[in-house]
């Protein structure tokens, strides 16, 4: 009976076999599962803190909104300074023309005043005879001298005026105006390099973040390929499985044989064990013929490597 | 004695640096940003003065630590790797460390750093290299 004995001992390695494969597979699944879980912990840990980050950047963007905010109003507030500005210079000029008006009845006055000295001249050459002549010039230069005194008035007051509005426009106010808007103007200037800075944060945080994540997506898939490697052993296992069972329905017709022969009373069972012999030959090579000879070089001495079908 | 490439876009930091892995024997050439670095490694590394171990700032002008890590990582999984940073106004240095971990740095280290702690993780990453 030594073929029938080379047959189980032979179907007995391969189920042997299948089932080490078996709890390899499992093995190695659940050493790849710990380290995929690893992985993702990993990354929700560090999308945790990117949310940390995101949060603080998001206050930053609420604050950069008011210095947008600022900026804007410091911008829209100028033109109307600049307007009352211009106002005061307008003022000022008007007031200058006036004043060149005053000069010219001033200067037309004067020429007058130089006919009439002339006159004054001619009349006294005829002093005592034309008395009433120096009355008529005499009462001209009085009418003169109060148009003098009046124009000079208004320009008092003119000038008086101007002062005014150049104390209002260029003094004071003006000064402390300029100051309030170069302070302003720097406050804004160290609010946009904030700004600035809170740019360059966001653009290197995204960067840096897609990167990181990319990367680790990148090992998780590598994990997620060995996983499904280690998941195609289970076919493997079907093949064994199923070269098994044809192997063990020859074997249960052999026995059969045997025993009805043994029933019969008949001790001559040569060809039996021979074709028990056959079997054990043709399963040996069918399984030789799926083994993996890379495989094979690796494995230990009598346990050739399992060929990998896929599905 | 290890041949280092030191990366930092701060030029201060990178001298100081610089000289601390000199004063410790160490041959180091540097640069000054990210895209920099990778093509003084492109080309040296594998040659007659390729580096032992790498040292990169996170947060730098255009290629950051994060992308120097990757692409080094790509074609010398094995490379030492040691990140530094110190942060910026919003971004924390441990956020910034955490990112090249992900990115497969082996070690990092927060600025500002002491000369026994720079020791410290060279050894640890040439250790690692070399277990």
């Amino acid at each position: 009976m030594a073929g029938l004995r080379e047959l189980d001992r032979q179907l007995l390695l391969q189920l042997g076999r299948a089932v080490g494969l078996s709890e390899t597979a499992a093995l190695s699944f659940v050493e790849r599962l710990a380290g995929l879980r690893g992985l993702s912990s990993k990354l929700v840990t560090y999308l945790g803190h990117a949310q940390t980050q995101s949060d603080a950047m998001q206050e930053g963007i609420e604050l950069n909104s008011r210095i947008i905010h600022e900026l804007a109003t410091f911008v829209q507030t100028l033109p109307a300074q600049i307007n009352q500005e211009r106002g005061h210079f307008r003022q000022l000029v008007t007031e200058v023309q006036a004043l060149s008006a005053l000069t010219d009845t001033i200067r037309g006055i004067a020429r007058q005043t130089e006919i009439l000295a002339i006159n004054a001249a001619i009349e006294a050459a005829r002093a005592g005879e034309a008395g009433k002549g120096f009355s008529v010039l005499a009462g001209e230069v009085r009418r003169l001298a109060t148009q003098s005194n009046e124009s000079a008035a208004r320009i008092n007051q003119d000038i008086s005026r101007l002062v005014a509005t150049v104390e209002q426009g260029f003094s004071g106010d003006f000064a402390a105006r300029t100051r309030h808007n170069e302070a302003e103007a720097e406050r804004l200037g160290a609010l946009t390099r904030q700004l600035d800075d809170s740019y360059v944060d966001m653009r290197q945080f995204y960067g840096m973040l897609m990167t990181a994540v990319t990367q680790h997506n990148t090992e998780l898939d590598r994990g997620i390929g060995g996983l499904l490697d280690t998941a195609q052993y289970q076919d493997v296992f079907k093949q064994i499985v199923d070269r098994l069972a044809p192997a063990m329905h020859n074997r249960n017709d052999v026995l059969g044989a045997l025993l009805a022969r043994l029933r019969a009373g008949q001790r001559d069972t040569d060809d039996i064990d021979q074709r028990a012999q056959a079997l054990a030959t043709d399963y040996l090579a069918l399984e030789a013929a799926h083994r993996d000879p890379d495989a094979a070089a690796d494995a230990e001495p009598g346990e050739p490597g399992q060929r990998i079908e896929l599905f | 004695m290890a041949r280092i490439l030191l990366i930092d876009d701060d030029d201060l930091l990178r001298d100081t640096v610089l000289q601390m892995l000199e004063l410790d024997g160490h041959k180091v050439s540097d640069a000054a940003d990210g895209e920099a670095g990778l093509k003084l490694f492109a080309r040296q590394h594998g040659g007659a003065g390729g580096f032992d171990l790498v040292i990169t700032d996170m947060l730098m002008p255009g290629t950051d630590g994060a992308r120097v890590i990757v692409e080094m990582r790509r074609g010398h999984p094995g490379l030492p790797i040691i990140a530094i940073s110190g942060g910026r106004r919003v971004l924390s240095p441990q956020f910034n460390l955490e990112t090249a971990t992900l990115a497969g740095a082996t070690c990092q280290l927060a600025k500002p750093f002491s000369r026994h702690a720079l020791q410290s993780a060279v050894h640890q990453a040439l250790a690692a290299a070399h277990p």
